[in-house]
């Protein structure tokens, strides 16, 4: 059992992205604690990538953040970097076509690369939406839309790096946020890795991001990409996936996991369950609807 | 509504005339407002209006008297669960298993409601103006449910008695394996599961949906329902028709 949320404003102003996913992260917290995490988007940069960098204590003794940007300056001109709880945050030039998080990663020990984006930003750690929150102030956070997530831990371990949002290495800000099982999993990683896609985790649920990532790369609309996991995918689930310009949904033929949504002029909000729909609707006539088995939807800015 | 005859300062609770009362559940946990709920029944309260429940879940479960109580917004999960006796409405949603294991009493809800609606019941009433998600009626062992809207993947799968009525579409997998009891559908059927027979609608079928359906205002004859049934085929195994079998869930 997981729980995810997600957030689309349909302006093209930012809103208050980080208050809205972080307070139904907070509702839903019966869904687990093992973990939390975030994936933000903002209005794109053309000139700059965003880079989250996660430095678990090993990486210290392999010379902390100015190994990082040592290693990331060997390929990329890195314009700015600040500290973000546990995190390192780089504004860097270029992704070094995609080889970048695996640049800094081989270079650091300790250190896992969460995103890489022109508009993404993924920010996850340990322990519940509530402590989190302490550490990172996500609810600071202005934007344009946005996924979330609280862990129940099922299928692998709990560690951050097997923590959602998974980022669907190395495509530039696409992540996704899963509930459920993928029972294919094996089977789909072994058909996108002879494809020469990479995977970071063992997670069941980062094989969705990169086959969605793999889909919109040959083409695929989003509509398109959705349509054929509800097919591809089996086992149960929702899953919010985020591209720069949106959020999109499926749901399993079976119905097994939940997931709501509320929609007005303004705002799109998404939740496994409506109590953290209710938390953050401005508007209480609004009525939630549930998703039906293998609906797919779309919110995307054009 | 009635006058206030009674209230504590700094309580959640106003008291009215004639065994009414109102409650405030804005900020109080699952368990205050249920036990506010059972405290004010055994004080003798027969009308509880319960404002604020913001879609929580577990709410007005497991009680067991003829008491009236309407919330004002949407209740989560399990909502009027194991009811033996209440009228419970509810003027927003119910998620996920609303009136689970019902033996008696009524639910109304003016929303939608979630997944697995009104399983397992034994009796009472259940009903929901607009859709409802996945596994709606399933397992029924009696009792009524009744949908104004559409319901959702495997609804009436496996049910063992008492009827659904469905003024909308129903989706795949409808009363897959029902060993007895009646479906009524209004709509379209996505696709009937295993086993799931169509019938025509007998005169007495029109006027139990029609006595049905009047109280809700909804008018039954401007909807032409059909009659859904089991076919009893997976009562007893058969090794002639393996296809069936292998088909069956």
């Amino acid at each position: 059992m997981c729980g995810i949320a997600g957030v689309f404003y349909k302006g093209t102003e930012p809103g208050p992205l980080g208050r809205t996913l972080v307070d139904m992260c907070q509702e839903l917290f019966r869904r687990g604690t093992d973990s939390a995490g975030y994936a933000v988007y903002s209005p794109a940069r053309t000139d700059a990538f965003l880079v989250r960098v996660d430095l678990e204590p090993a990486s210290a003794q392999n010379g902390g953040p100015s190994a990082v940007l040592e290693a990331a300056s060997a390929v990329t001109a890195v314009k700015d970097w600040q500290r973000a709880g546990h995190n390192l945050r780089l504004v860097v030039e270029g992704d070094a076509g995609g080889k970048l998080a695996d640049q800094i990663e081989s270079q650091v020990e300790g250190a896992r690369v969460f995103s890489v984006g022109r508009s993404m930003e993924i920010i996850k750690d340990l322990g519940s939406a509530n402590e989190m929150e302490g550490t990172y102030h996500v609810a600071r956070y202005e934007g344009t839309h946005g996924i979330g997530h609280t862990r129940m831990a099922t299928e692998s371990r709990v560690d951050i790096a097997h923590s959602h949002p998974f980022w669907a290495r190395p495509f530039p800000d696409i992540a996704v946020v899963h509930n459920g099982t993928i029972t294919n999993y094996h089977k789909l990683r072994r058909a996108l890795e002879q494809k020469g896609h990479h995977f970071a985790t063992e997670n069941d649920s980062e094989v969705i991001a990169v086959y969605i990532a793999d889909r919109l790369q040959q083409g695929d609309s989003m509509e398109e990409a959705l349509t054929a996991s509800v097919r591809d995918l089996d086992g149960t689930f929702a899953y919010l996936i985020a591209t720069k310009d949106g959020i999109g949904l499926a749901r399993d033929q079976f119905a097994m996991k939940p997931l709501l949504f509320a929609e007005d002029d303004e705002l799109v909000v998404l939740a496994s369950e409506e109590c953290a729909i209710r938390r953050v609707l401005r508007d209480p006539t609004l009525v939630p609807r549930e998703l039906q088995a293998k609906e797919v939807r779309w919110w995307l800015r054009s | 509504m009635a006058q206030v005859v009674a209230e504590t300062p700094g309580s959640r609770e106003r008291k009215l005339s004639a065994g009414q009362s109102v409650l405030d559940a804005q900020g109080l946990t699952t368990r205050q407002i249920n036990q506010a709920i059972h405290r004010l029944i055994e004080q003798g309260v027969r009308e509880i209006e319960i404002r604020n429940p913001v879609a929580q879940h577990c709410l007005a479960v497991a009680i067991k008297a003829e008491v009236r109580l309407h919330f004002r917004g949407s209740c989560g999960w399990y909502a009027a669960g194991m009811n033996d006796g209440a009228t419970v409405v509810i003027d927003g949603n119910a998620g996920w298993g609303l009136a689970e294991c019902m033996m008696r009493g009524r639910v109304e809800v003016q929303g939608n409601a979630g997944s697995g609606a009104s399983v397992s019941i034994r009796g009472g009433l259940v009903f929901v103006r607009g859709d409802t998600g996945a596994r709606a009626g399933i397992a029924m062992k009696g009792g009524v449910l009744i949908v104004g809207g559409n319901v959702g993947y495997l609804s009436g799968f496996m049910m063992q008695r008492g009827t659904i009525i469905v003024c909308g579409d129903a989706a795949e997998g409808l009363g897959d394996s029902m060993y007895e009891g009646t479906i009524y559908v209004g709509g379209r059927v996505a696709a009937y599961g295993a086993d799931a027979v169509e019938k025509e609608c007998t005169p007495d079928d029109r006027a139990l949906l029609r006595r049905a359906l009047e109280e809700f205002g909804i008018d039954a004859s401007a909807i032409p329902f059909k009659k859904v049934e089991s076919g009893r085929k997976l009562w007893n195994f058969s090794k002639h028709e393996p296809e069936m079998w292998r088909n069956a869930l």
